[in-house]
């Protein structure tokens, strides 16, 4: 009974360990570039979108960095490898450190079996790669080419590639805005997607600033991000546009909010 | 003239309503397709989604009507004043505003796709979001050039405008989409441009003095004889730009990606190029003193007859460089 306990005690003090490590990255104000660097470091994945890696978990990031890199030595060899690949080389030296500082602890306490059991079974561990599909897959060509161009792009979703609805974004909005807004008024598409986001929008309504605090890009996103199945988006488009006061350019625009959202789906 | 005298006549197909007086009128949602109200009176008129497709508003007074959501695609607006105009997502597109005043206007979602604002006046006007696509705004002889000082642009979709000589100085242009934009002689002094795709786009003899193009892409971007003194351009995308004669004098470059830049003739003197990579850019004959190329990475990049006199370059990459005397660096 006291043996167990003790083993008890001993599992949560490990496992409040290996947290305290996790959010200390978690927190770390160089985070976005800490994960990307994990997922390149163990990949050779780049992704583009920082609410993409906003979204990965830092716990599974470190639980495939260790099991990719079982030796400290390794691992550092192989960041320092990859930064000289990219163009933000500073930012990323310091995100290294930070990895290896956090992380360099960790493989201490794994040496002396102060690791919870499960952490490092490989069993246990999905497989970040999943991912693969909606990230830019960098190959030997690509970096030979072009070296620098990684980093740069962050931030700039015009050249990421497509991805899946669970992914959360969309990418280049500017076309997606520019074929919305082709043949319909985009006013028309805004009210639409403000009501179905918000509430019921009147252009009677003496008061607008409801209406400009939001740009039509942050209202696309908005809509993709909260209905994850192109059903969902369609029922709730059509059924909103039945409740406004223009339904039927209301309806015109769910259509073409529909079409062009349909790929990303 | 009252409002339903205007339907009703329009209705019964008078067309020319030149020189009306209109202010104040509600026309909310009205159907006034292809109408002539040259030189009316259109003052706080509320036309919120009115189909004013192909319309004649010439000189006519429009200042702070209500426009949001019309559909004034190929209309006719030269010399109209629409100070104050709220154009909130309106569709604009092929819309001729040459020589309109358009100053402090809310044209944020409006779709102005292929338009001619040509000569016009946008000084304060909130732009954000607008397709400005393929438009024209270049200076043309004899009229004042479009002015947008302190206009706010943010992710406005300009790809293919043209743009030269227009004066943009103090613009807001974060995240905005200058792809393919002609940019010549534009005055973009002091102006915002963080976080912009500006692939392939021309800035040839452009004022971006002071700007701010941080985290920019400006890949392949034309920017010979450009005045980018005290620009900030750190952390920024210039791959295979053509910087030739252009000005990056106290110009900050730090962690830019310069691959394959032809800098030939630049002045970056007192530049700060700190880990900046600059493999198999061509530097000839470029200023570089007082230049700092801490860490930057001149992997074969060209460096004859470059000027470096006190140039830093503390852990510098130079392999397979050729040094200001045409020798391979040892």
């Amino acid at each position: 009974m006291t043996l167990s306990i003790a083993a008890s005690n001993k599992n949560m003090e490990d496992s409040n360990l290996l947290e305290e490590v996790i959010d200390s990255l978690e927190q770390d104000s160089n985070v976005l570039r800490i994960k990307r660097l994990i997922l390149f470091t163990c990949h050779n994945i780049w992704s583009n979108d920082g609410n993409e890696i906003k979204s990965l978990s830092m716990h599974q990031l470190i639980r495939e960095l260790m099991l990719a890199f079982p030796d400290l030595k390794l691992l550092k060899q192989k960041l320092s490898n990859h930064i000289k690949q990219l163009s933000k080389q500073s930012e990323y030296l310091l995100a290294a450190d930070s990895i290896i500082d956090s992380i360099g602890f960790l493989y201490t306490l794994r040496d002396e079996g102060k690791l919870p059991k499960q952490f490092l079974e490989i069993i246990a561990a999905q497989k970040i790669a999943d991912i693969s599909t909606e990230t830019t897959e960098i190959d030997a060509y690509q970096i030979d080419v072009e070296p620098s161009q990684l980093e740069i792009y962050e931030g700039n979703a015009q050249d990421t590639i497509p991805h899946k609805h669970n992914l959360k974004y969309l990418t280049n909005l500017f076309d997606l805005r520019a074929d919305i807004c082709r043949n319909i008024s985009p006013l028309h598409v805004k009210i639409l997607l403000f009501s179905s986001l918000h509430y019921s929008f009147s252009p009677q309504e003496r008061d607008w600033s409801a209406l400009y605090a939001y740009d039509i890009d942050d209202l696309i996103q908005a809509i993709f991000v909260a209905h994850p199945t192109l059903e969902e988006l369609q029922r709730k488009l059509a059924s909103v546009s039945e409740t406004l006061d223009q339904p039927e350019e209301a309806k015109r625009a769910a259509q073409e909010i529909v079409q062009v959202l349909r790929p990303f789906y | 003239m009252s409002a339903e005298k205007l339907i009703k006549d329009y209705a019964s197909g008078r067309r020319d309503f030149a020189s009306s007086s209109l202010s104040n009128a509600n026309l909310f949602n009205s159907d006034l397709i292809g109408i002539n109200l040259s030189k009316a009176d259109l003052r706080r008129a509320n036309l919120v989604f009115a189909y004013l497709n192909k319309v004649t508003f010439n000189h006519a007074n429009l200042a702070a009507a209500k426009m949001g959501g019309a559909i004034l695609n190929q209309a006719i607006m030269m010399n109209a004043n629409l100070t104050e105009v709220d154009l909130h997502g309106a569709m604009m597109q092929r819309a001729n505003l040459f020589g309109a005043n358009l100053s402090l206007a809310n044209l944020m979602d409006a779709n102005l796709s292929e338009a001619d604002l040509r000569s016009v006046n946008l000084r304060g006007a909130n732009m954000r979001c607008a397709i400005l696509s393929a438009a024209l705004m270049r200076e043309e002889r004899g009229y004042p050039p479009t002015t947008m000082h302190g206009a706010n642009l943010r992710k406005a979709d300009l790809r293919g405008a043209n743009l030269s000589g227009a004066d943009l100085s103090g613009v807001d242009l974060q995240g905005a989409n200058l792809s393919d934009a002609t940019l010549s002689r534009v005055n973009l002094q002091g102006a915002n441009l963080s976080g912009v795709m500006a692939r392939g786009a021309i800035f040839t003899e452009a004022n971006l003095n002071r700007a701010n193009l941080t985290e920019s892409n400006f890949k392949n971007a034309n920017m010979i004889k450009a005045d980018l003194t005290n620009a900030n351009i750190s952390l920024s995308n210039l791959f295979g730009a053509n910087l030739s004669k252009a000005n990056l004098s106290m110009a900050n470059l730090s962690c830019s990606s310069l691959i394959q830049a032809v800098l030939t003739g630049s002045d970056l003197s007192r530049s700060q190029l700190d880990n900046a990579n600059l493999s198999q850019a061509s530097l000839v004959e470029a200023y570089l003193v007082r230049a700092n190329l801490d860490r930057a990475d001149l992997t074969n990049a060209v460096l004859t007859r470059a000027e470096m006199t006190g140039t830093s370059m503390v852990g510098t990459i130079l392999t397979g460089a050729t040094m200001p005397d045409g020798k391979a660096h040892r």
